[in-house]
């Protein structure tokens, strides 16, 4: 008998005689102690409002290490500065994963970002999980078996949702899309595209803006002139609040729909003016933390016990700062369900196999789960409208 | 024709602060023969400690006031402090160190205030305006302030000895110290009225585009597009400049090359004057013997 063939005997031996023998396995950035995880952030920059994302996942894990660790393991989240520049993000990955050798990349911001490290990660086959973009290029099993989507809501998907619901509200509706001038704004659009065909909507016009423009008021009055009943806003909140104000400001009062990406009350609708901003449809995925029904529930102080220890700088109601929240459990979820065999492949397929996904501060009965043929988290998102204060709910979750 | 009346009319508005913001511009080169490209983040900044100062419970217009001054003593400061250095250096060495001052007012906006998107009230009030139809109030106010800044700097520069000593110092600096003209303060102080307008035109865009801290990030642009269309030595050809690049942005873009388009028009502009009219359209040509 070869010495392979002894340890090979061995080890079945011990994984025979059950977890209290078996021997825990390691990847890089794994040990006995700690587990190491890389990530990016805009911590500066033109995008550094979505770094309390960064901020709020290193508190929840902050606490998860101050309670014990993850079965018994530390952990180190290495979080640095992209400055919202994909070639910063590439540089960063790159230090993360051959210098201080992370287990695996979690919850990169930006479409552009993600994009830019995604082969790389896909080549050395380090786990590239919860992406903090939305879109529904992040779900290619084939391409990219190493990249797993995260808790943001495809755009796409979105575009389609509001379409069906301008349909079925105004069954001839005649639809202006203003939208930002990249792939977040396209998908978008193709998504309104997909949701009308068949039936008898149509898009009067899309025009599409820069996100540097200083005003979007030309195309507003543009779009005005096509004598449009719906008006769809695609794009980051500073456009977003423009539009709404400057269709006012012309006396046009279509129906209006604006992507999730600019539905944070506080940054697009209260400069645009609530009162003016009242009836917007948008789609919600997430808890909204100033309802006074959710903050009676245990989710909610668990929520406000994390910030008040270890972020009391966050604003509780910024969608941001819940939406790391609910990424920064997802991640304890994959590390907890990992167990001791903390390999870059066993990250991969726990993150892909999730069939209940913790994320405390997601709407209930917004579906999700992964699927080694669907790696789309988030399956189903939830209309509300805006009612001057604060958004309500309205119709059934709508699955994709 | 509604349409185009409209697109025009809201043309003006936008580009009247563009106008405003090229005006700082070219205060700055003219003294200096240098362009300052933290002028756009300076303004923010001062837009900033407008809100602030409104936050304080200070009267809109009184924290209108304190922020022009504010502009206007800091701007003052930063020539003292850090332009003054570099006076006599290379152009490129000057751009660096503007580009330098850019990043760091840009990051100390964001660090002290914050990177959400903020509403700026305006100074004229809500709502459109009884006096010209399709306009806002605000777009009404944006044009007539810029017409008297620009009144007020013709009086300053024409009129009066102070305004006379700084085109002396412009023109020659040299054969204007020789004749007893204090050049460095002058210089000093053309950085502070730069200033001060570039924060007019900050508490003008705020309104419109609301206020975060890379808000004249684009209108900086526009800015530039519109000084070196008027003439980069010419505070009024900036005015005409900045309302023609307004209204060309927006007619353009809704009619001939679509929005998408409209940023590289503005950049295309930019390299068409440089190549065909250096001077401008009311620019002096300059020839230099050597």
């Amino acid at each position: 008998m070869t010495i392979k063939n002894t340890l090979g005997a061995l080890a079945m031996l011990a994984m025979a005689a059950g977890p209290a023998l078996a021997q825990a396995q390691y990847g890089p950035g794994a040990s006995d102690t700690e587990i190491r995880i890389g990530n990016t952030m805009p911590y500066s920059g033109p995008a550094s409002v979505f770094a309390v994302n960064g901020r709020m996942i290193a508190a929840v894990i902050a606490r998860a290490n101050a309670e014990g660790g993850i079965n018994g393991r530390q952990i180190n989240f290495i979080s640095y500065d992209d400055a919202y520049n994909p070639a910063r993000t590439m540089e960063q990955t790159r230090r993360l994963v051959e210098r201080d050798e992370v287990l695996f990349i979690a919850a990169p911001v930006g479409s552009a970002h993600n994009i830019a490290i995604q082969r790389y990660l896909n080549q050395r086959e380090v786990p590239h999980l919860l992406l903090l973009a939305g879109g529904t290029r992040w779900n290619d099993p084939q391409t990219y078996p190493w990249t797993v989507s995260g808790l943001l809501s495809p755009y796409g998907l979105e575009g389609y949702a509001f379409a069906q619901n301008a349909v079925a509200e105004n069954p001839t509706a005649s639809i202006a899309v203003l939208y930002q001038n990249d792939d977040l704004g396209r998908e978008y659009l193709e998504g309104v595209e997909r949701g009308i065909e068949g039936t008898g909507a149509t898009i009067a016009s899309a025009l599409s803006f820069e996100v540097v423009d200083p005003s979007v008021d030309g195309q507003i009055v543009s779009l005005q002139a096509t004598g449009a009943d719906t008006l769809m806003l695609f794009g980051v909140p500073r456009a977003v609040a423009q539009a709404i104000r400057k269709a006012a400001d012309l006396g046009w009062t279509p129906a209006r729909y604006m992507g999730s990406v600019a539905s944070v009350i506080q940054t697009s609708l209260v400069p645009a003016g609530v009162e003016i901003s009242t009836g917007i449809i948008t789609s919600a995925t997430q808890q909204d933390a100033s309802d006074e029904a959710f903050q009676q529930t245990q989710a909610y102080r668990d929520y406000m016990d994390t910030i008040e220890g270890y972020y009391p700088d966050a604003e509780p109601t910024n969608g941001s700062v819940i939406s790391g929240y609910n990424t920064g459990h997802v991640l304890l979820q994959i590390l907890r369900e990992a167990g001791d065999t903390l390999t870059r492949q066993n990250i991969l397929d726990v993150a892909r196999n999730l069939s209940t996904v913790n994320a405390p501060l997601m709407l209930p009965g917004i579906p999700l789960a992964t699927s080694p043929d669907n790696y789309q988290m988030i399956r189903g998102i939830q209309l509300e409208r805006f009612n001057g204060q604060s958004y309500d709910l309205f119709g059934d979750v709508v699955e994709f | 024709m509604q349409q185009v009346i409209q697109l025009t009319l809201s043309g003006i508005a936008i580009g009247s602060i563009y106008a405003c913001l090229a005006v700082a511009l070219v205060l700055i080169y003219k003294t200096t023969h240098h362009v300052n490209f933290a002028q756009g983040e300076m303004a923010t900044f001062s837009a900033y400690v407008a809100l602030f100062a409104v936050g304080l419970g200070l009267p809109l217009w009184l924290a209108a006031v304190v922020a022009v001054l504010f502009a206007f003593v800091s701007g003052m400061v930063i020539e003292r402090v850090v332009i003054r250095r570099f006076h006599s250096a290379s152009a490129t060495t000057f751009v660096v160190a503007c580009i330098a001052l850019f990043i760091g007012i840009n990051s100390l906006s964001g660090w002290i205030f914050g990177h959400d998107l903020k509403a700026f009230p305006s100074i004229f009030g809500a709502g459109t305006s009884s006096v010209v139809p399709f306009l806002s109030a605000h777009e009404v106010g944006s044009i007539v302030t810029v017409v008297v800044i620009a009144g007020l700097l013709y009086l300053f520069l024409s009129h009066t000895s102070l305004g006379l000593a700084m085109r002396a110092t412009a023109d020659n600096p040299v054969s204007a110290r020789l004749s007893g003209v204090p050049v460095d303060w002058l210089l000093t102080l053309g950085w502070g009225i730069a200033a001060a307008v570039g924060a007019v035109a900050a508490l003008l865009v705020a309104p419109i585009v609301f206020l975060d801290p890379n808000m004249m990030i684009g209108v900086l642009i526009y800015a530039f597009a519109a000084a070196l269309l008027g003439g980069l030595d010419s505070p009024w050809g900036a005015i005409v400049g900045g309302i023609l690049i307004g209204v060309i942005e927006n007619l353009a873009g809704a009619y001939v090359v679509g929005n998408d388009m409209k940023l590289s028009l503005a950049l295309l502009i930019i390299v068409a004057v440089l190549m065909l009219l250096p001077q401008g359209l009311l620019g002096r040509k300059t020839a230099t013997r050597v």
